[in-house]
């Protein structure tokens, strides 16, 4: 053959290829363009580029049909859809929060509870972090760059921590908000005592105020309100102190009815000159059966007072003054009289809750009041004295109580702890869990319900544990 | 104070000097041609004075005509004898200063008196540093490391002390806002009061707090010593890092300096400085400014709404007003027999601030609450040299009555545009609750420094301050305890330090040393005036006392090239502030104790000349610093807890500083400085004192640098006139409010750079000084504590009027 042959052969070849591409292109332009997809949640598209939000992320089905006139075919492919992790927000996990001595707040998300040893100092610093309640996996808490008012902090996808929504207060010094439910919430803006508001915590709305007069009225100086106690859909008990410093009398206890927009009693326990001393974050005041077990602290100035836990029954407006359980003298009855002291306390479950208290009175305060012949003779300079031995002697303890029976036990397992440590409870999972920070431990402690005994979860390295929450819990 | 310790080491210099021109002389002016001539001649005699300066220099005086010449003496007067009759051109030249011509006629058998007041020339005030060694740059190169501004340079320009500050190597000024805002200074990476401000050498807060470095005029000062690391037993006091020593101008000639300056936000600064000599005796001085601003510089802020949510708004400052005055008179005699010199003086200050946020921009404004605060002063210094000028003593003794008064006790709110939008019962808008405190804080302070030098070489000195202050006052709204106001109880404060150090120059003065020693020692009582319960008001006492020595060395290998090294333990006593809060916001904590830092520097300088105005010149120094006990501020924990200070364990510091200085032509110079720095938290790691250990500290920037460049040319209008032009570019990089691993932009304080713009146009030898300048020229944010926003570009005009004679 010669070459020139050969040239037409190829030039031959190329015509029919030309010509078999224009006999197939119509099939293959119908079998690219009409597509008739079935996505994998019911909806079909038939557009050329075909998109498709789905509600949750997940793996699909994704059918591909071509038809044409006389022919049609499909094919199925299976996609895994996976959401925009900003949009998300977990609803479950755990936050571990930590402060430093400089003041930085760190916060940590963790998918599962940790174990081992958790470095927080790689976890999110924040100006301020104070969590108030949780509630469908945010955090509410005063806001986190040092500006007045709250803000609910969500964790999206990235595991990052998201300002989901403020409330802008005029005080900057408001720090009590408490969340009932999806749409019920309680704060107190501290520039107006005569005054609470409830807001909506899904959208941060605020939704209306509610008079407390009668509670500012307790006294003749300004109150400010430190915690809401939610009972049932239509009352609030409030803790009071005074705007300056200082306690109303009677551990008085105001009660909101929401119905009403106002404070319409005041549980008094008569002559009872305690601190009304309140949990910084979420419930656990009531019962099963919404009695609501309230506690007062102890007074230095007057040790015949002791820290218990005081009962308001369910249905009642008012103290049961036939309840009171001393916890730290029925501990250890050769300190009645002497200064007992109850800093912490929180219902758990089947009558069972949970205090610290001092196990002992430090042998120096002792001596200083047998020194000054007596509390009443006892200085400012004492008192700061005897406050930094109560802070710092390991003569403390958490005990779990039965309000039924009035007993107390020890928890074991815990390091030594001052009475006035700055440990605090979480109820991770459901149950009894210990953050602790001082000087030879910073751990977080599970409760084995079944010993009594304490058991460590997870150390914590670069700044000291302030508590864990668990998202999944509403509190 | 600095001037008297280096008198030895200036009559070093001087004597060199004075040797190598008294050779020159009698080389090139042979007096034998001026013998026999008494008779049929005349004599010329007077007196040459440095502008700014009280010691009298060596300068030269010459007839170029007659080809003699003389060196003025340790008064600053000369005589030249033996001049035929006639009128002659008579130069007096001093280096670093413009040389002055004036004419002279001579008549036989008689003295013609003439005076000269060189002033300084600042094309050659480069080249003086390293041939003339001014003041400033004597101090310079002192082995305990100084840096040295000399501010009468600067005069002409609308800067004030504080941004004359910021732009020094490893200097960094934090300013909370515009004129009269509280001011921070930052060095070798420490800051608030444990770098010590000294006006005089007297600690700044003692003149009642109306006098603060950023009302301070530049007129009435003449240079400001900056010592990184250690200070000098008779200028410091107590201070971890080194201090701010502001030398106020004291001259014994007649001059009169006014200046007035207007820019944006209605600011207003005039100042006026005179100073008349009557007979030789004699001199009587006043200095005085007045400063105000309406701050009104543009913000954005966030706006609280009245449904609970917040919008962001610029708006205008409206409550931001600053007013300071100061008037200050002087009477001093000078060499009189039993004193060099002797004065006594009375000041009287007063400031009025309106405040219009607290420590950080919140969702609302401040709208009401102010400070006002006054001070009468009186003081009394003495200075005199015996045996044969062996032998200084100096003194210093002020005693002043302060008055500050604190207002803060509306419950109105406003919004950003000074709207009152809502009400708060809490009754204040910035503290922790109500005040209208009137406080009296009366103090007497002794500073006592005797110097002995044994030869030129080697000099002890003996330093001795002591400062009492009684702190009263009332307050309509605080706690009673029973019937009484807990401020009515008065509290004493004491400290007294105690320096001694010997000074010497080894190997042909090639290696200099200064060696030294400090006892410090505190006694307080203090009444707990923010006791809210209990029958009486309880008093805390503490004393203590402690050690502190340091050694620094020097040596000079070349002319322009020399090393310098020092140590010290140096010892801080808290202030009056830190042990007693701020009667507001700050509690007080009477169980403060001192903080301690061990400090080294160590440092380079190198200068290489091209020609004599043209030069580089390299300074290096690089610091280590182990600190204990570091008082810093803490916040409150929980609820409403006021701030406090505290003790912190551990901390160290190290870092490098950089300036260079270029003059690649005559008239035009370069600077440029850098700052690279890291501060850590260190300490005995246990479970929780993990947190932090190894960490830096935060809201320290660790970088930051500036440029400055500077040209001067005659001006096309008149050749008489001159004009410098000059720019400043400051950048300080990012740094973190908290501590934080992760970025949380919230906590950040963001990347800052400004650049400042001016004119100076000199109006011939009339005096008058106009100068023109932008600040912030491209509108950047700039930011301070707490990002409070600093003013964006503004303007201001200064017109300067100086005149002297001698």
């Amino acid at each position: 053959m010669t070459c020139r042959h050969l040239k037409l052969i190829q030039w031959l070849d190329l015509l029919l290829q030309l010509m078999s591409w224009q006999l197939h292109l119509p099939i293959l332009l119908q079998m690219l363009f009409l597509i008739v997809g079935i996505l994998g949640d019911g909806n079909t598209s038939t557009e050329t580029n075909p998109s498709h939000t789905y509600a949750e992320a997940g793996t699909y089905a994704v059918v591909l049909t071509a038809t044409n006139a006389d022919l049609m075919d499909d094919e199925t492919q299976s996609v895994s859809v996976e959401l925009n992790p900003e949009n998300v927000r977990q609803t479950s996990g755990y936050v571990v929060l930590a402060q430093t001595d400089d003041d930085t707040w760190l916060a940590q998300y963790f998918a599962e509870l940790p174990s081992g040893t958790v470095d927080i100092s790689q976890g999110t610093a924040f100006q301020n972090f104070f969590p108030l309640s949780t509630l469908d996996g945010a955090i509410y808490t005063t806001r986190t760059d040092g500006s007045a008012g709250f803000a609910k902090i969500g964790i999206d996808g990235n595991e990052a921590f998201v300002e989901d929504g403020i409330i802008s207060t005029i005080s900057a010094e408001s720090f009590s908000m408490r969340v009932r439910d999806a749409d019920f919430g309680v704060f107190h803006d501290r520039s107006d005592p005569n005054t609470l508001n409830t807001f909506n915590p899904t959208t941060m709305e605020v939704t209306g105020s509610i008079d407390m007069t009668m509670a500012n009225a307790l006294s003749p100086d300004p109150v400010r309100y430190q915690t809401f106690i939610f009972r049932g859909d239509n009352e609030i008990f409030v803790p009071t102190r005074l705007e300056a410093g200082g306690n109303v009398p009677n551990i008085s206890l105001p009660k909101i009815d929401i119905g009403a927009g106002a404070v319409t009693d005041v549980a008094v326990f008569e002559n009872l000159g305690d601190v009304v001393v309140f949990n910084r974050f979420g419930q656990r005041y009531l019962d099963e059966s919404d009695n609501l077990y309230f506690f007062h602290g102890g007074n230095i100035g007057v040790p015949t007072i002791s820290g218990a836990v005081v009962k308001i029954p369910a249905g009642a407006n008012d103290y049961d003054m036939d309840y009171s359980f001393p916890v730290p003298e029925v501990n250890n009855p050769a300190l009645t009289g002497q200064g007992t002291f109850l800093s912490t306390f929180y219902y758990y479950k089947n009558n069972i809750g949970y205090a610290l208290i001092n196990e002992e009175l430090d042998q120096r305060i002792i001596d200083l009041v047998t020194e000054r012949g007596g509390t009443q003779n006892l200085t400012d300079a004492d008192f700061q004295q005897i406050l930094f031995w109560l802070f710092t002697s390991p003569t403390g303890a958490w005990v779990q109580v039965d309000l039924v029976t009035k007993s107390v036990t020890k928890i074991t397992g815990l390091p030594p702890l001052s009475p006035f440590d700055a440990s605090n409870m979480s109820f991770v999972g459901g149950t009894p869990h210990f953050a602790i920070a001082n000087p030879s431990v910073n751990a977080f402690y599970r409760l084995n319900e079944m010993t009594g005994m304490a058991e460590k979860v997870f150390d914590v390295t670069g700044a000291n544990i302030a508590g864990v929450f668990d998202l999944s819990l509403n509190e | 104070m600095a001037t008297s310790n280096l008198h030895f080491r200036d009559s070093f210099f001087h004597g060199c000097r004075a040797l190598i021109a008294t050779v020159l002389i009698c080389f090139c002016f042979p007096k034998s041609s001026l013998q026999g001539q008494q008779l049929s001649t005349g004599t010329i005699s007077g007196r040459v004075t440095l502008q700014n300066q009280t010691e009298f220099p060596l300068a030269t005086v010459q007839l170029p005509d007659l080809s003699i010449g003389d060196l003025t003496n340790e008064k600053g007067e000369f005589k030249l004898s033996g001049i035929e009759p006639g009128t002659y051109q008579i130069h007096a030249s001093y280096l670093g200063y413009e040389t002055q011509i004036q004419e002279v006629t001579v008549k036989a058998q008689s003295d013609v008196e003439i005076n000269f007041l060189l002033s300084e020339d600042v094309n050659q005030l480069n080249e003086v540093l390293v041939t003339a060694q001014s003041q400033s740059t004597e101090l310079s190169q002192n082995p305990i490391q100084i840096a040295s501004i000399d501010v009468v340079k600067l005069q002409s320009e609308s800067a004030d002390v504080v941004s004359v500050l910021d732009r020094t190597a490893g200097v960094r000024v934090r300013q909370s806002g515009g004129l009269g805002s509280n001011t921070s200074i930052q060095l070798n990476g420490l800051s608030g009061l444990a770098v010590r401000t000294y006006l005089d050498g007297i600690p700044l807060e003692l003149y009642g707090g109306s006098v603060q470095l950023n009302n301070l005029p530049v007129n009435a000062v003449e240079r400001v010593d900056v010592y990184k690391g250690v200070m000098p037993v008779d200028v410091g006091t107590d201070a971890l890092a080194g201090g701010i020593n502001v030398i106020s101008r004291q001259v014994d000639y007649d001059y009169l300096d006014a200046s007035y300056q207007f820019g944006s936000f209605n600011t207003h600064i005039g100042s006026l400085n005179a100073s008349k000599k009557i007979g030789d005796h004699i001199v009587f001085s006043l200095s005085s400014f007045y400063n105000y601003s309406d701050n009104n510089y543009q913000i954005r802020a966030n706006q609280r709404t009245p449904d609970f949510k917040e919008i962001e708004v610029e708006v205008e400052r409206f409550h931001s007003a600053h007013q300071s005055s100061m008037v200050s008179g002087n009477l001093g005699l000078i060499n009189i027999g039993w004193a060099d010199k002797f004065s006594v003086g009375v000041s009287y200050n007063q400031r009025f601030d309106e405040i219009q946020h607290g420590v950080r921009i919140g969702n609302r404004a401040v709208g009401e609450a102010s400070l006002r605060r006054n001070a009468l002063i009186g003081n009394l210094q003495y200075r005199k040299r015996l045996l044969n000028n062996r032998l200084s003593i100096g003194y210093f003794g002020n005693f002043s009555i302060a008055e500050e008064m604190v207002r803060d006790s509306t419950t109105n709110v406003y919004d950003w545009f000074g709207n009152v939008f809502a009400q708060n019962s809490q009754g204040m808008e910035v503290l922790g609750r109500p005040s209208l405190r009137d406080g009296r804080t009366e103090s007497v302070v002794n500073r006592l420094n005797i110097s002995y030098a044994f030869d030129p070489l080697h000099e002890l000195k003996l330093s001795s301050f002591l400062s009492n202050q009684r702190i009263t006052g009332s307050d309509p709204l605080a706690i009673r305890i029973g019937d009484v106001d807990p401020n009515t109880v008065p509290s004493l404060l004491m400290r007294s330090i105690t320096g001694l150090s010997y000074e010497s120059k080894w190997f042909d003065a090639k290696l200099e040393s200064i060696l030294f020693g400090k006892f410090y020692y505190y006694d307080q009582s203090a009444a707990d005036f923010r006791a809210s319960v209990g029958n009486q008001v309880f008093e805390f006492a503490s004393e203590g006392s402690e050690p502190g020595y340091g050694l620094g060395l020097k040596y000079t290998l070349k002319d322009n090239l020399f090393f310098r090294v020092s140590y010290e333990q140096a010892i801080r006593i808290p202030t009056k502030d830190e042990v007693f809060g701020n009667f507001l916001t700050i509690e007080p904590n009477f169980f403060l104790r001192p903080e301690k830092s061990k400090n080294l520097n160590v440092g380079a300088y190198y200068k290489h000349n091209f020609s004599p105005q043209q030069y580089i010149s390299l300074d290096a120094s690089w610091f280590l610093r182990d600190q204990s006990d570091l008082i810093r501020l803490e916040a409150g924990r929980n609820e409403n807890d006021p701030a406090q200070f505290i003790n912190e364990a551990e901390a160290d510091a190290t870092g490098i500083e950089l300036t260079l200085n270029i003059a690649p032509l005559k008239d035009l110079q370069f600077s440029g400085s850098l700052t690279l720095q890291e501060v850590v938290k260190d300490g005995i790691p246990n479970a929780t004192n993990t947190n932090g250990i190894g960490n830096p500290i935060p809201n320290i920037p660790s970088t930051f640098y500036n440029i400055a460049g500077r040209y001067k040319f005659a001006s096309p209008f008149s050749k008489a006139d001159e004009i410098s032009v000059f720019g400043y570019y400051t950048f300080v990089n990012e740094f973190d409010l908290i501590f934080q691993t992760t970025r949380n932009e919230e906590n950040i304080i963001p990347l800052q750079s400004q650049m400042d713009l001016g004119l100076t146009y000199k109006f011939g030898h009339s005096g008058l000084i106009l100068s023109l300048q932008t600040n912030n020229l491209l509108d950047a944010e700039v930011f301070d504590n707490y990002r409070v926003p600093k003013p964006g570009r503004n303007f201001s005009i200064k017109l300067r009027y100086l005149i002297q004679r001698i």
